[in-house]
């Protein structure tokens, strides 16, 4: 069932606002906080059971994707989704939608991190990233392509953990010295014992298959004192998914993160030795809770020349990635540029060291 | 100018720009790559759950070895 806020004031459109941390009526302007739609899921829970007809269809497409059909509650037309998708816009009305069968159930996040950046800031972010970039396509830089920059809430599973370590070996500290006609290499071995716990709290592992796990641990890290209990009101003016990796499938990732700041700990603690020969290298990763989380990502997806690129900034922190395309014929000028002109220096220098016999 | 001349200018003129182009090219290819960050937890540690309870470094032995170089005045002869 697809939902959008309504204002309490003239029933005008709400969209979040990440500047005021508020949502905004997109008619009358007036400003809500969360205190002011907390009656919202509840309401739209109710007229989901009223809604006769919601989903209007799921079928397979020819690629294998699952697109999935629902009617706007505004205006009727078809919204065409994903399976994954929880929130989104109707093509033809522009009113967010927000699809509450997404959102519950399983699928209910128990948290959410807010957007802070708005869509001009995070387009003034982006081009000033693209800045300086020579071999960007005319079709990438153009305005249409970046204004499909798109606030998105990706999914992600929150874990709490402790690692306990107990590491042990050899470790030398080589010293060169040299005495007379000899090189002297003198290296002194110890005994190296390290053992721990290290705790961790609110490792993000990205619980969507679209989103590419090394990007999405790129944008981090996030500030996770602004978490706010889940809300459905949070999502309304941006796109959203539902996790689609499971909980014990991140869990893996989740435990390769903490045993490698553990690592990290234990390898702080051996700068002073050369190298390092380790026996035994144990890890226990215990008391594990993981909590869903939907964490907010400046997305902007293009296809160029058959591949995919992606741009990522931090929803919240504004920290960016991004992997960008590149123009042949742009890196074919530019080298023909600089080899003619160059050349042209190198070759008049060489002349000018010939003439004045320095070679 | 001699045929010399005209060989070093146009020596000269590959090598110098051939390499400055390949530097260039390396530079702006290299914006255009992401860098992606290691994927550990550090961001994420509890300080005050975090303990080092054994940390021990006994010293074993020391084992010297040395390597006969040439004297600085015969490497000047040579």
């Amino acid at each position: 069932m697809p939902a959008t806020l309504k204002c309490t004031n003239c029933g005008g459109d709400l969209r979040f606002t990440p500047a005021l941390q508020k949502w905004k009526c997109e008619w009358c302007d007036k400003e809500h906080t969360e205190d002011d739609l907390k009656g919202f899921s509840k309401e739209a829970d109710e007229a989901l059971n009223e809604t006769v007809a919601v989903k209007v269809r799921r079928e397979e497409a020819d690629c294998g994707a699952v697109v999935v059909t629902y009617k706007c509650g505004y205006c009727s037309a078809e919204v065409v989704t994903t399976e994954e998708t929880a929130a989104t816009f109707c093509v033809y009305c522009q009113r967010p939608v927000t699809i509450l069968s997404q959102v519950s159930g399983e699928f209910k996040p128990s948290a959410v991190l807010p957007f802070r950046h708005t869509k001009d800031k995070a387009l003034e972010q982006f081009k000033k990233f693209l800045k300086g970039k020579r071999f960007l396509p005319n079709a990438y830089i153009a305005d249409q392509n970046i204004e499909k920059l798109t606030g998105v809430y990706i999914p992600f599973w929150l874990f709490d953990g402790t690692v306990h370590f107990d590491v042990n070996g050899e470790a030398d500290i080589v010293t060169t010295s040299r005495k007379g006609d000899y090189r002297v290499t003198k290296t002194d071995t110890y005994r190296i014992v390290r053992a721990g716990q290290l705790a961790v709290q609110d490792v993000p592992v990205d619980a969507s298959s679209k989103t590419p796990d090394d990007v999405m641990d790129s944008v981090e890290p996030y500030d996770f004192s602004e978490l706010k209990p889940f809300a459905t009101p949070f999502l309304s003016g941006f796109l959203a998914e539902r996790w689609d990796v499971s909980q014990d499938e991140s869990f893996k990732r989740a435990k390769r993160r903490f045993e490698g700041s553990a690592d990290n700990k234990i390898n702080a603690s051996l700068t002073r030795y050369s190298r390092v020969r380790k026996q035994k290298d144990a890890k226990r990763v215990e008391g594990v809770t993981a909590k869903y989380g939907l964490l907010p990502v400046w997305m902007l997806h293009s296809i160029y020349e058959g591949t995919d690129y992606l741009f990522a900034m931090n929803g919240q922190t504004g920290k960016i990635l991004g992997n960008l395309p590149m123009d042949r014929g742009k890196m074919v000028k530019f080298g023909t540029l600089v080899f003619l002109g160059s050349g042209t220096a190198s070759g008049l220098l060489g002349l000018a060291l010939k003439l004045f016999g320095v070679i | 100018m001699g045929i010399e001349d005209i060989l070093t200018v146009v020596l000269f003129f590959f090598i110098g720009g051939g390499g400055i182009t390949a530097s260039a090219m390396f530079m702006e290819i290299k914006k255009h790559r992401p860098v992606k960050a290691a994927s550990d937890a550090d961001w994420y540690i509890k300080a005050d759950e975090t303990m080092m309870t054994t940390a021990e470094d006994a010293f074993l032995r020391t084992h010297t070895t040395k390597i006969k170089v040439a004297s600085s005045s015969k490497a000047r002869l040579r």
